[in-house]
């Protein structure tokens, strides 16, 4: 949306703000796949940069003792480069994911402290800030992350930690499987006229990660629960090259390497992401971690999270997605073993102000804007006097102030 | 600089990083060598890239480090630039003559993308009036903070209030001035929120969750051409909508570059500053290292065979004005609980090193031109030094690999420097002797002596 002045909208705009408080805490959202990083009180990050380091993943280091240099590298790039700030001007709001490893967070608050000096950090968790932008205090957060998927239920502000449920499923997982079917399948024209299948030409290319999540971001999605249910059998029928009966999505043709052209199956375009909502050997799926959840929840709190489901995280982004996961949800309320301990009959959904891939930073930019983070912010002094460990959130301690607002 | 320093020769830095002269620095005031790991970096001012405006960096903040007139392309991120078209129009005052009318619109050199794809009107003047991106949301988000604000700000209150009536119920005679602090701090708390902000935040409703969910486009079986989809990094430069098509892209301000400048960390003085204006590269302060200590290059390394003692030539050259006595010692030994190693693990080999001290002349910029013919200096050991050429000197050492893969020699040099005090009207010079770690690695060059 743009308008010829700021006048024109109803409020003071985003310039303004930082007029007034002029120094707003940074906030940093250190995410698997994406950074997302800018300021408390603005509407969306300066800049969401892929997590990595000269191609090196920042969570994927073989050794703690890399890790120091990687995220120095990192946060480096992120202050001059992308924020243009000065890291000891501003206090800091980190935004974690609760699957990151203690050592990750101790690692990071160390260079952040001592290298980069910066004066306070206060660590929110990031299913909790998102009910920020909504004004609500209590919700079922799913986020549907790049590696993970993880559901955590907030009774009034509070996290119910044993509620917690996560499984590997994510962007990552329907990466995986574009990539193996389109190195048996895709099939390339080379510069010479010939077409012959991509594992022949270059099996290498797709190990490049870029170039598979280009081609889900651009041609895949999440196909409706029908259909799906009509094309049972899908993977052997795919694999033996026979027909479905079902009207097949277009085959999308992409441009390789600047002379070849990538011919994508059109059911590889739907299939990849169906890895998120199959059954596994476990009996387990997206759809189901949100239903375990809620049965980990006591009776009286299930109706009001079914009806509070918040999305969040950029896997949530491929079309269709939303419509797929409400339709396995009312099909696994059917089910016997569920119906009977549920005893709730529909689903609502929120839905956050922003790109669901920057909920949770959104969040941490709202909480960013209050008084709490001077007051919950963790100094430098009481982080070397606490041993150089960041209190685990989910100590009795934040358990009861972390949530506040909510 | 790699050309000068091909990662042969590296120094240790005061903090222990391994790093090439070039790139240290050297604090005058402590003495001591720093590298970009180990001094504090601040941003000094802000510039544009395109059209090279400058800013101070509280302006920079207020307009968000973005250029105000300047766009960048949302395909490929490159600035855009302004091109201009004339049409034949009817002019307003009489319909039957004919006047041309300038219009300006922007375009990306690279990809071609321009104004025209976002359905933006041409602008009449060059740095046009173009429409400043806003986020769709930031009503909502102003709602949002105004509200948590008020209420972080009423837990604070009634958390305080708490506090201090307690406390003020304690000291009730107050003979310290407690009670009026106290009494103070209380006031202070008094202060209520603005009218506007209770006014927005007011306006904050809780979020109404629904049934009904995003749906997939209904075209997902249609037809799909790849070149109309965005890619991830173009929706990602946009936070804010994200677009999927092409056509809903949308061009953004372009964002500011920084020009930053470094200080010590233990003693605060600067290392190195900048000059404020964007299109200058010279610097107000440069202490770099280069500048300041004497430099060692590899000049000769036989192949490398293991066993087998050969000679290497290096260079030792003085970039002061100063003259500088080295001399070259060997390797500390650091007492390991498994008996005494190298400090430095890189070090695979133990060179003979020439013993005594060497004398470098000052570096003097009007001698280039003279005739070369250079006396040697009779305070150098003859068998030691190969050449002298102005402030250089050559010398050779031997050295006995123990293999024949990755040798590595370290020295300790030591040298003197010259230090100028200036107190008032005297100038004062002292002498002082610094000693850094310098670690080579012959593999490398040896390698590519072959190859050359
Ligand atoms: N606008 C978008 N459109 C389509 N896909 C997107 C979009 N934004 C992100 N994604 C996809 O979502 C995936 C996850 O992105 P996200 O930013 O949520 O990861 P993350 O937060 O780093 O992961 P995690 O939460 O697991 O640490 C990415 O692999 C990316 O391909
Ligand atoms: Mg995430």
């Amino acid at each position: 949306m743009t308008s010829q002045s700021s006048l024109t909208s109803k409020y003071t705009t985003g310039a303004e703000y930082s007029l007034t408080s002029d120094k707003c805490p940074v906030v940093l959202e250190l995410g698997r796949a994406y950074t997302k990083c800018g300021f408390a009180r603005e509407p969306s990050p300066r800049a969401i940069i892929p997590s990595k380091v000269d191609n090196h993943e920042i969570y994927s280091y073989s050794h703690s003792s890399e890790l120091p240099h990687l995220l120095q590298d990192f946060l480096y790039a992120i202050y001059y480069k992308h924020l243009c700030t000065n890291p000891k001007d501003r206090r800091l709001v980190v935004v974690e994911s609760l699957m990151v490893p203690l050592e990750f967070k101790d690692t990071l608050a160390t260079v952040l402290y001592e290298h980069f000096e910066v004066p306070a950090i206060v660590f929110v968790p990031s299913h909790l800030c998102t009910l920020y932008t909504l004004r609500l205090n209590t919700a079922l957060v799913v986020d549907v992350g790049f590696k993970w998927t993880s559901v955590l239920p907030v009774i009034e502000g509070v996290c119910n930690l044993a509620a917690y449920k996560d499984i590997p499923l994510g962007s990552n997982e329907i990466h995986r499987r574009l990539e193996k079917f389109l190195l048996k399948f895709g099939s390339v024209r080379c510069p010479d006229g010939q077409t012959r299948f991509l594992g022949e030409v270059n099996p290498e290319i797709l190990s490049n990660e870029d170039i598979v999540e280009d081609i889900k971001v651009r041609t895949c999605f999440v196909t409706p629960r029908e259909r799906h249910l009509q094309a049972q059998g899908f993977e052997e029928a795919f694999c033996e090259g026979r027909q479905l009966e079902l009207p097949t999505p277009s085959n999308v043709q992409y441009p390789l390497e600047g002379d070849k052209v990538l011919e994508i199956p059109g059911t590889l375009r739907e299939y990849a992401p169906e890895c998120l909502f199959e059954i596994d050997n476990e009996m387990e799926s997206v759809a189901t971690q949100v239903i375990d959840a809620l049965l980990l929840c006591n009776r009286d709190s299930r109706k009001v999270l079914a009806e509070n489901i918040v999305i969040v995280g950029g896997t949530a982004m491929i079309p269709g997605f939303r419509r797929r996961l409400k339709e396995e949800l009312m099909a696994l309320l059917e089910l016997p073993q569920y119906k009977k301990h549920l005893y709730i009959d529909k689903f609502m959904f929120h839905s956050t102000p922003c790109c669901s891939n920057i909920a949770s930073w959104l969040g941490g930019s709202l909480y960013g804007s209050t008084d709490y983070v001077g007051s919950q912010a963790f100094t430098k002094e009481q982080f070397l006097e606490n041993k150089k460990h960041i209190p685990d959130w989910m100590d009795q301690k934040w358990k009861k102030d972390s949530v506040p607002g909510l | 600089m790699e050309i000068f320093f091909p990662k042969v020769v590296n120094y240790v830095c005061t903090c222990g990083a391994r790093k090439p002269l070039d790139v240290l620095f050297y604090c005058k005031h402590c003495f001591k060598l720093r590298c970009g790991e180990c001094v504090s970096h601040e941003v000094d001012t802000h510039y544009c890239p395109n059209c090279l405006e400058f800013m101070t960096s509280p302006e920079a903040r207020v307009k968000k480090n973005v250029c105000t007139t300047c766009f960048e392309c949302p395909c490929c991120g490159i600035a855009l630039y302004s091109r201009g078209t004339s049409k034949q129009v009817p002019s307003e005052k009489d319909p039957s003559n004919m006047v041309v009318n300038k219009a300006y619109y922007l375009m990306c050199n690279s990809c071609k993308w321009s104004t025209h794809d976002q359905s933006l009107e041409d602008q009449p003047t060059q740095s046009g009036g173009w429409p400043r991106l806003e986020a769709p949301n930031q009503d909502r988000v102003h709602q949002l903070c105004e509200y948590y604000r008020i209420v972080a700000h009423q837990e604070k209150v009634e958390k305080d209030k708490k506090r201090i009536t307690q406390k003020c119920g304690y000291y009730i005679s107050d003979k310290y001035g407690v009670a009026s602090v106290a009494a103070k701090k209380y006031m202070s708390l008094q202060v209520t929120p603005r009218k506007e902000s209770q006014k927005v935040a007011a306006e904050c409703f809780a979020s109404k969750a629904s049934e009904v969910v995003d749906d997939l486009p209904s075209d997902f079986l249609e037809e799909l051409n790849i070149d109309e989809v965005t890619n991830i990094r173009m929706r990602l430069s946009n936070p804010d909508i994200q677009p999927e098509k092409m056509s809903m892209l949308k061009m953004r301000n372009l964002k500011l570059l920084t020009k930053k400048s470094q200080r010590c960390k233990e003693c605060g003085h600067s290392l190195r500053k900048s000059e404020y204006n964007p299109g200058s590269v010279k610097f107000k302060i440069q202490l770099s290292a280069y500048y300041h200590i004497p430099y060692v290059r590899v000049k000769q390394v036989p192949n490398l065979i293991a066993g087998r003692e050969v000679t290497i030539e290096l260079t030792l050259t003085n970039p002061t004005s100063h003259e500088v006595a080295v001399e070259l010692l060997p390797m500390e030994e650091a007492n390991t609980p498994s008996g005494s190693g190298l400090l430095f693990p890189e070090v695979t080999c133990s060179p003979q090193l020439p013993k005594g001290t060497l004398y470098l002349p000052a570096k003097d910029d009007t001698a280039e031109y003279d005739d070369p013919a250079d006396k040697m200096d009779d305070r150098n050991d003859k068998s030691v030094v190969t050449f002298k050429r102005l402030n250089k000197l050559g010398i050779k050492m031997q050295i006995t690999p123990k293999q024949a893969e990755n040798v590595a020699i370290g020295l300790r040099l030591k040298h003197t420097y010259t230090n100028l005090i200036i107190q008032g009207d005297k100038r004062e010079y002292e002498v002082l002797s610094l000693i850094h770690p310098v670690l080579l690695n012959l593999s490398h060059f040896a390698k590519n002596s072959i190859s050359a």
